[in-house]
């Protein structure tokens, strides 16, 4: 059973650490603390739902269809964002992102009722067996995938020019720019990217989770705690501190009752804030 | 400075203040959730409250006069709930108040209707300690938490234990709320308590209703193997058991929900059909053999393209137990109509498509309808939901 | 200096406010005084965020847990030992008090956003320690708090409005002492650059912690005033996250670190937040979101600072 759990853990950190990535990458370089996140996962699930009802598109699949747009309304959100001087972005952010949280989500249910809804594949009740370990298929496609996705994320951060032009704007604007980093598009980019990645992450939740117009806020205070957990602005960081969440959940709601999942969880996070205020992985060059 | 903030604040009296004018209509507020988590339910009521009114009104309404709902939004807090009560009560003068989805908000709304002597009907938030604050304006025509899980009870002595002779092996899982602490305390934990000698409650957790991951909770429930799985749950969190129990391979004799999500249609289709031979113990959905609820049932089908649950009867029937008792109300003046009101809702004995209606005081309850055969097991079978207990009500025989 | 205008002011406008109960009778305008209950406690909340996130410097994503302990110390008190929300009103402060020192011990040693997100991780500890103790605190059930009346007043009505009325004020004038004294030039160096502060000589994580204790006895206050008035509490209502989001946004909007601006925030938001629900029952969350977008975009340092500027 001991195995089993662990697997289980693994599986849904790698979902967590997904919602996590997007959020780290516009906190580190922005310093933006984006209330929006949640919902852009919210949008992501109800394209991946409609993509699928009308055009029968696995959500997997669907993710190549929603990335432009996501990247595109990430871009307007920063133009909204930019002008405002950097003394109060990050308040003025938080309350902007916010707003726009309730705008989205306000306009969602206007369009698409309340109702609850989910993605059910064919194979939705197929499962596997790993080590004696059940897992269902698309709990297991959706967790391989959102590996995937980090492991190209991290590539593409450390290997090309954009992804080192975000990491040298997170770690010093001033300097970034002297090198010839243009710190407004870059900066603007990364915002877009880090929608994408919350759109994906919601499309890989649809087949698994459910979806309604409010849903963003289960997941934000999670995403946080593994942002900072990781430390602010590294991907590996967010997949390792997704993971932690993962595994402690599942081991603590086994061998303590369930209702104390979470008090692990948040002890953990604290315990790390203590010891190490920048994250498991902080310290603003790594990745 | 100073002026300011005195403009702002008479400002904002005057926006607020609105005036007065002769009660030419009965209005009936319902503070419900229209947006947020339980938003989707907010609007199941709506669509109830709103049908009953169309009907009654088209009939010409009651003593001449027309029935008019106001919805305020709670985003299902008790705190909101408490300002929409007053503003319902006071702004928008009100004869009655009705609904509120949630036990939280409904707690929280009697004392302001006690305070207000306005009545006040509850016809789904089902916690007990709402109707045992001895308020004489609280009324509550659905059965309590602690009455959900009675035919289930009833099944399992007489059918399951019957059948296989020996001790039971039970686990029971149920959602950390108000309505999930509602029907553990004062239904399933001490019924398995009293029946320690048939019953075996190994595994009894509470689980956040938010979580997405409830397999290693599960797996702790398929580690006991258990002959018995009883779920509390909503909607949302009834949809991931039934998925993930599949998943983790967890099997029993009888899987069984005690209403609420696992008694409406939507967890059938959203979980992928994952709940099929599941039971349900709750208030039932209506006196289903009578012609009359036939017909209520195809209007609805009619007119909202979907098959309505328990939430829609109750929504439904609520504004016909509040019609039937303002035949009673003949003064004009509101704060003595909401007297009649009370009044003539303390006499109702009415036979309705959710069963018989009568407000009784008894041991600690004001104004509950005792229920009595208002709550009914019943079992998805190829993707409807039938009454298969007790015998007298069932449209099937149960298969287990 | 001109300071002793703005106290006179303040007095002047809550003696006056006092006697609207007077010209206009709470029983006939029960909505009316609900709202102005409910901007009461705002504006008593939002200068209790603004004193630690204007005038320290320190963000605070926690507030609500401060508040569902103020709410908790009344509703506990009256649960188990009878007493009337009343007498058990002054412990809601002092117990968001201790807890504002057990977080503290652990908050304080962070900075900025580290900061911000453990005051947040902090109240969801404290949330889940009250839904988990649930012998104690009745769990998610919740607890009912009778109405109960101490020399005539009831926690609703004229009386209740002019009691919360004196909180806000008293809020207010906590703020402009500490903003006319010298804690203000100690809270503005240990806000604009803790380091430096430090390098001249002040003990930063002192003013820290008095800002944080004045803040967290504020926030508790509000949640017993609220609890009393509710009459219900559950930790999902007591530690409820718009506690936090409200009296931020307000004070944003109002002008962050002035010590009007959570008044004239709140006097904006909450009417127009009101109107919009009763106006819109479904739609009311895009248009007020609509509002925080247009504020924070056009006025990043809210309408006091925007005022101040239109002057120079």
């Amino acid at each position: 059973m001991l195995i089993s759990i662990v697997i289980n853990g693994l599986l849904i950190g790698c979902i967590y650490s997904l919602i996590a990535v997007g959020l780290t990458v516009i906190f580190g370089v922005m310093r933006i603390i984006n209330m929006f996140h949640g919902d852009a996962v919210m949008l992501g699930m109800y394209a991946a739902y409609f993509l699928h009802e009308k055009y029968g598109l696995s959500p997997y699949v669907a993710t190549i269809v929603t990335a432009p747009i996501f990247l595109a309304a990430g871009m307007a959100i920063y133009k909204i964002l930019a002008p405002i001087p950097p003394k109060q972005r990050e308040m003025s952010s938080l309350i902007i992102t916010l707003g726009i949280s309730f705008v989205t989500a306000t306009t969602a249910m206007l369009l698409w009722t309340a109702d609850y809804r989910t993605v059910n594949l064919s194979y939705s009740q197929e499962v596997f067996d790993l080590l004696g370990t059940r897992i269902g298929y698309p709990a297991l496609i959706s967790s391989i995938f959102s590996l995937l996705l980090i492991g190209g994320f991290y590539l593409f951060m450390t290997k090309t020019f954009l992804g080192m032009s975000i990491r040298a704007t997170a770690i010093d604007p001033t300097t970034a720019s002297l090198y010839g980093v243009n710190v407004k598009i870059t900066s603007m980019v990364t915002f877009g990217i880090g929608l994408v990645l919350a759109g994906v992450a919601g499309a890989v939740l649809s087949p698994i989770f459910y979806m309604y117009p409010f849903v963003g806020s289960n997941f934000v205070i999670k995403a946080f705690t593994i942002v900072v957990l990781g430390g602010m602005g590294s991907v590996t960081g967010a997949l390792i501190g997704g993971l932690l969440l993962g595994v402690s959940e599942a081991l603590a709601s086994t061998f303590l009752e369930y209702s104390m999942k979470d008090i692990i969880a948040f002890l953990i996070f604290l315990g790390v804030l203590i010891f190490k205020p920048s994250g498991l992985l902080g310290g603003r060059s790594r990745v | 400075m100073l002026r300011t903030v005195f403009y702002g604040v008479f400002l904002s009296l005057f926006v607020l203040i609105q005036t007065l004018y002769a009660q030419e209509v009965f209005k009936i507020g319902s503070p419900l959730p229209m947006t947020g988590a339980g938003a989707a339910f907010g609007e199941k009521f709506k669509k109830a409250y709103s049908m009953a009114i169309d009907e009654i009104n088209a009939k010409g309404g009651i003593n001449g006069k027309k029935i008019e709902l106001v919805i305020d939004d709670t985003q299902a807090k008790p705190a909101v709930a408490v300002t929409n009560a007053k503003k319902l009560i006071s702004s928008d003068k009100v004869i009655a108040l009705v609904g509120g989805w949630s036990s939280g908000v409904a707690l929280a709304v009697g004392p302001v209707a006690q305070d207000n002597k306005t009545p006040y009907l509850l016809e789904h938030p089902a916690l007990d300690d709402i109707t045992r604050q001895g308020h004489d304006y609280v009324f509550r025509l659905q059965p309590t938490t602690g009455m959900y899980s009675a035919a289930l009870e009833d099944f399992l002595e007489k059918v399951v234990y019957a059948q296989e002779k020996r001790k039971l092996k039970v686990a029971y899982l149920y959602v950390d709320n108000a309505f999930g602490q509602g029907v553990a305390k004062y239904g399933i934990l001490p019924y398995f308590k009293n029946k320690k000698d048939k019953f075996d409650l190994l595994v009894s957790e509470a689980y956040n209703e938010k979580a997405m991951d409830y397999k290693p909770l599960l797996l702790k429930a398929k580690n006991a193997n258990p002959d018995i799985v009883v779920l509390t749950s909503y909607l949302t969190d009834g949809i991931l058991l039934a998925k993930q129990t599949k998943e983790v391979g967890l099997q029993a004799k009888v899987f069984s929900g005690t209403g609420a999500g696992h008694s409406m249609q939507d967890i059938y289709e959203k979980s992928g059909k994952a709940v099929e031979g599941y039971f349900s113990s709750g208030p039932w959905h209506g006196a289903i053999k009578s012609p009359q609820w036939k017909k209520w049932r195809q209007d609805w089908e009619n007119k909202y393209k979907y098959v309505p649950g328990e939430h829609e009867i109750e929504g439904y029937v609520a504004i016909y137990v509040l019609a039937e008792a303002l035949k009673g109300v003949k003064s004009s003046d509101i704060i003595k109509q909401r007297e009649e009101l009370q009044q003539s809702l303390k006499k109702i004995n009415m036979d309705t498509i959710f069963g018989k209606i009568k407000f009784e005081n008894f041991e600690g309850y004001t104004n509950q309808n005792k229920a009595q055969g208002l709550t009914a097991l019943a079992q998805w079978q190829e993707g409807k939901l039938y009454q298969v207990w007790p015998k007298d009500a069932a449209e099937r025989e149960f298969k287990y | 200096m001109k300071s002793s205008k703005a106290y006179i002011a303040l007095l002047v406008a809550v003696l006056l406010l006092s006697l609207l109960p007077l010209l206009m009778s709470s029983e006939k305008h029960k909505y009316l005084y609900d709202v102005l209950f409910t901007l009461n406690i705002l504006i008593l909340l939002s200068v209790s965020w603004n004193i630690l996130g204007g005038f320290a410097g320190q963000v605070s994503f926690g507030h609500a847990g401060f508040v569902g302990m103020g709410a908790y110390a009344v509703a506990l008190l009256h649960h188990h030992l009878q007493l009337s929300p009343w007498v058990a009103m002054p412990f809601s402060g002092i117990t968001a008090v201790i807890g504002a020192m057990l977080i503290g011990s652990i908050a304080l040693n962070l900075r900025g956003p580290f900061f911000a997100l453990s005051t947040l991780a902090l109240a969801e500890v404290t949330k889940l320690i009250v839904e988990g103790w649930r012998g104690f605190t009745m769990g998610t059930q919740g607890i009912v708090i009778a109405q109960t009346e101490l020399l005539g007043i009831k926690t609703t009505g004229g009386l209740y409005f002019i009691i919360t009325l004196w909180a806000a004020g008293f809020a207010l004038l906590i703020s402009l002492l500490i903003k006319n004294s010298r804690y203000n030039y100690y809270f503005l160096a240990v806000g604009e650059n803790e380091d430096a502060a430090i390098a001249v000589g002040i003990n930063a994580r002192k003013y820290k912690l008095y800002a944080l204790l004045v803040s967290a006895f504020l926030a508790g206050l509000a949640g017993g005033l609220i609890v009393a008035h509710t009459g219900f509490v559950d930790p999902e209502s007591g530690f409820d996250m718009v506690r936090t989001v409200e009296p931020i946004f307000i004070t944003i909007v109002g002008g962050m670190g002035t010590v009007f601006g959570p008044l004239i925030g709140a006097i904006l938001l909450v009417p127009a937040g009101e109107y919009l629900r009763t106006e819109f029952t479904k739609a009311h969350l895009l248009f007020y979101g609509v509002l925080l977008v247009v504020f924070a975009r056009f006025m990043p340092r809210g309408i006091m600072g925007f005022f101040r500027r239109i002057g120079k």
